[in-house]
């Protein structure tokens, strides 16, 4: 064999030697929990049946769940719509702009667990409720909040940065000149916001919404809280309720994840149909000056008012119930004074054992699926940037399907899983199943932010390593790696934070008798001292808003210090 | 060092960057220029040399050591070779300060006995002292340019490629950059091969032209002899102005006189316009199907006026 071809063979078996074991914890990880779903739907008994399946769709109970679902997820869609237009027009194309720090501010409902924020909601408009304490005279009016709208609102309100997120980059990237030119030869406002930038940003807007319109039907926290008050069932409610409360039905539970898999799968078809279609290449070198309208007297005056009244029903509201309620001695008194306390949070650490528990076992899952997903995600990433063509494919789907399906359909099929392989592998019923669950669920954010800082390494920064006498590992350790370090360390950041209070997987999997931060919260709302769950809802909102400042600090600015 | 290719080819997919040619050299101690229309294959030569890309077939000398050969499998990775290289985005590194940018290319090969003295004598080569602690976004470009030839010369090449070095500069700078390399390459009168599709960067720098053409060298030469006796009619064409008599004779601009020479041919033609250049007044001349350019000392007064062209001047390309 002639030397080449050694080299190509161990270079093959180099590449192939990486991407193996990779491989192998993505289709334990991702592929046979959903093969496990729709397995569990259609065979039953060891023989093909689906007449399970037909059952579940045909129930008049599902019907409605159903029907629930895709109505909740069309009105989000159209109300964060709503909500996010404006706000996004002002913030790019008017002196608003300029108003930084707006941005942080309207990061703020995402970062809000929904489950959190809708408690608040309802703290805030029940009976008795803060808003009927302030306001007597209002009656029962703020009861009506307890509605299908009540719950499009809170969901619209914890979505729409998404959409505005989206919109934003949209408009950025339409340069000044092409609206200047639609103005130019005549285009007035809404002309041009019909014919030029509508038209432009249209394909990112259908992500956007697509993206809205998943998250609203996988959402469990508003469902679960607001939802089950109203009698509001959906999708991921009755599957929660299927794999949960005995009789435990999996077969149930695996057939309605199947029909949310596959309204999922639809979804992306006609999205991607429209983007394909919908998306221009806007790069125009120096062309992407943005071009500003200057609002005057009225108009600003309007713009504001939108913003302030937006964020007062977007964070104010939720965040003053939560707060307040955390800090109410007796519920039964209200808001008076003399009632306040900071008691509920001393207990929290000083004689509630079960609470302290949670937030340490919230760290530790937090910790270790952040870090663990870090190191999976920048191997992932890697692939992807070095492989070619059809396995580059595979893995891009791979590494961020995860992020296009509802999380708690991989949940149903990781707790199908492993507990049918209980007796090989002992990990269901422990704190470690936790962790695999929320590498699976938060896999892609790692993946996405590795993949991006990937792609802003030029090509000839590595052509120069090698020139220069650098080996491949020298070069991925004083080269690539530390350019990587940035995207890697925010990857890790965000994972941390979203592991420490998910709720879904960690209700539907936790071992018995182990609470997490928002399994804790849930009870005391539900059946416990309610101030006391508001008070671990303070805390954990502190920490992670905490851990995110401080790291922003300290440790990005360490790495920013060493490049531009 | 002395760079060989041997019946060197490259084709990507269908379409051939690089046509296969008997021998094409790179003298020892010399500037080599390869000059050519972007897409024509020149830096894909320069990367070929340097490992970075692999030629289909044919072999790579550098003086009497093999370093690619695909007939005999030998093909010495990009680290082995040990040239320098200054890339047209310079390619610093980001997250490393100067002195490690500099450092980079002697600490991978283990080369670190006087590190600190290499390293100050490149970065004073190249005027950079007291520079050592700033980061690649804290220079201008100038500077960078001067960060990336300085970790080319720190390693002692025996030979430098600049893949289009001054590209990513101002006019101003690249003037004075220009002049500046053109002293420090002479300097250490090391083997140098500068890509650019920068005519006067060409003739400015290079001791040899390579002109190349999809693929092709289409003449190598000095750059009085490029200019003078161009030997295809595309190097008359990319290289320095040109006048046409139909599709195969021309001359340069410099050659055409204002006034009557014995024994040369003469032209009427119109003055189409007049561009005054500093030191001289360049005339855009037409008639029939022709358009010329010419050189005069003052404006001319006449809209209609005769020039003159002597047969020795004219190069013919049509073939014999």
């Amino acid at each position: 064999m002639s030397l080449l071809r050694v080299y190509s063979l161990s270079k093959k078996f180099r590449t192939y030697g990486a991407m193996l074991p990779i491989c192998l914890v993505l289709l334990v990880f991702v592929i046979i929990p959903l093969i496990v779903i729709f397995t569990r739907a259609i065979i039953i008994d060891g023989s093909l049946d689906f007449s399970l399946l037909i059952k579940t769709v045909t129930d008049a109970n599902n019907i409605k769940t159903i029907t629930n679902t895709l109505l909740l997820g069309v009105a989000v869609v159209i109300c964060s719509t709503l909500l996010a237009m404006p706000l996004a027009f002002l913030t790019v194309r008017t002196q608003i702009a300029n108003k930084k720090w707006l941005d942080i501010i309207l990061m703020i409902p995402f970062m809000t667990p929904p489950y959190i924020a809708s408690m608040g909601w309802i703290l805030f408009t029940q009976r008795r409720g803060l808003f009927q304490q302030m306001l007597p005279a209002t009656g029962e009016i703020s009861e009506k909040f307890f509605s299908f709208w009540g719950i499009v609102l809170i969901m619209s309100l914890h979505l729409f940065p998404f959409i505005l997120a989206i919109m934003k980059n949209a408009l950025l990237n339409i340069g000044a000149s092409l609206e200047e030119s639609a103005s130019v030869f005549g285009g007035k406002f809404f002309y041009r916001l019909r014919r030029v930038t509508l038209p432009l940003i249209g394909g990112n807007y259908a992500l956007g919404a697509l993206l809205v319109f998943i998250r609203a039907i996988s959402e469990y926290g508003t469902p679960a809280t607001l939802g089950k008050r109203i009698g509001f069932s959906v999708f991921v409610t009755e599957i929660h309720h299927n794999a949960t409360i005995s009789p435990i039905n999996f077969g149930a539970a695996a057939s309605l994840s199947s029909i949310l898999i596959l309204i999922c799968m639809m979804v992306w078809f006609v999205q991607n149909h429209v983007t394909a279609k919908s998306t221009y290449t806007l790069v125009g070198g120096k062309g992407t000056r943005p071009l500003y309208v200057k609002l005057k007297g009225s108009k600003t005056i309007a713009a504001w008012i939108y913003i302030v009244v937006l964020l007062v029903i977007a964070v104010g509201i939720p965040y003053f119930a939560v707060a307040i309620t955390s800090l109410i001695r007796l519920r039964g008194f209200g808001m008076m004074s003399g009632n306040y306390t900071t008691d509920h949070y001393i207990n929290l650490f000083v004689d509630n054992p079960r609470a302290s528990q949670a937030f340490r076992n919230s760290i530790f899952l937090a910790f270790f699926a952040a870090t663990i997903s870090a190191m999976l995600g920048t191997a992932v990433a890697t692939i992807i940037h070095h492989t070619k063509s059809r396995s580059r494919k595979i893995f891009h789907v791979l590494g961020l399907m995860p992020d296009m399906l509802p999380n708690i359909v991989l949940v149903i099929g990781i707790m199908i899983f492993w507990n049918s392989i209980f007796h090989l592998v002992p990990l269901y019923n422990s704190i470690w199943i936790m962790v695999l669950a929320f590498v699976t669920l938060f896999l892609p954010i790692t993946v996405q932010y590795v993949v991006s800082s990937y792609s802003q390494i030029g090509e000839s920064l590595i052509w120069a390593g090698k020139v220069f006498g650098g080996q491949p590992a020298y070069i991925f350790r004083r080269i690539t790696l530390p350019l990587l370090l940035r995207g890697i360390f925010v990857g890790w950041m965000m994972t941390f934070i979203i592991s420490f209070r998910e709720l879904v997987a960690a209700s539907i999997i936790s071992p018995p008798n182990t609470l997490v931060v928002s399994t804790f919260i849930m009870r005391e709302f539900e059946q416990g001292s309610v101030s006391a769950g508001m008070a671990m809802a303070v805390v954990s909102v502190v920490f992670t808003t905490g851990s995110l400042v401080f790291i922003n600090w300290f440790l990005l600015r360490g790495i920013d210090g060493m490049k531009s | 060092m002395k760079i060989t290719l041997r019946n060197v080819q490259k084709t990507f997919g269908s379409t051939v960057v690089i046509e296969q040619a008997d021998e094409i050299k790179f003298e020892s101690g010399k500037v080599t220029t390869l000059l050519g229309p972007s897409g024509c294959g020149k830096t894909t030569l320069l990367r070929m040399i340097s490992g970075l890309e692999t030629p289909d077939s044919g072999e790579v000398w550098f003086d009497d050591e093999c370093v690619f050969s695909a007939n005999r499998h030998i093909n010495l990775s990009p680290d082995q070779r040990g040239l320098g290289f200054v890339f047209q985005d310079f390619a610093l590194w980001p997250h490393m300060n100067v002195y490690e940018n500099v450092a980079f290319g002697l600490r991978a090969r283990k080369q670190t006995t006087n590190l600190k003295q290499r390293i100050a004598n490149a970065l004073h080569a190249v005027r950079l002292e007291g520079f050592e602690e700033r980061y690649p976004h804290q220079l201008s470009g100038g500077q960078q340019q001067r960060v990336a030839f300085a970790r080319a010369i720190v390693i002692e090449p025996k030979c430098i490629l600049f893949d289009e070095p001054l590209s990513a500069l101002d006019a101003i700078l690249r003037n004075e950059m220009r002049t500046e390399l053109k002293i420090l390459v002479n300097q250490l009168e090391i083997t140098a091969v500068f890509v650019t599709h920068d005519q006067v960067e060409a003739m400015s720098m290079s001791d040899t032209i390579m002109v190349m053409n999809k693929g092709k060298i289409e003449q190598e030469d000095s750059p009085e002899r490029i200019y003078h006796n161009p030997a295809s009619s595309f190097v008359a064409h990319f290289v320095g102005r040109s006048n046409w008599i139909g599709n195969d004779k021309m001359f340069r601009p410099e050659s055409l006189a204002l006034t009557h020479i014995e024994g040369a041919a003469e032209y009427r033609m119109l003055v189409q316009s007049v561009q005054f250049l500093g030191n001289v007044y360049e005339l855009c001349l037409e008639s029939d199907e022709k358009r010329w350019f010419a050189l005069s000392a003052q404006r001319p007064s006449e809209k209609e006026i005769c020039v003159y062209v002597k047969d020795a001047n004219i190069l013919n390309f049509s073939v014999q």
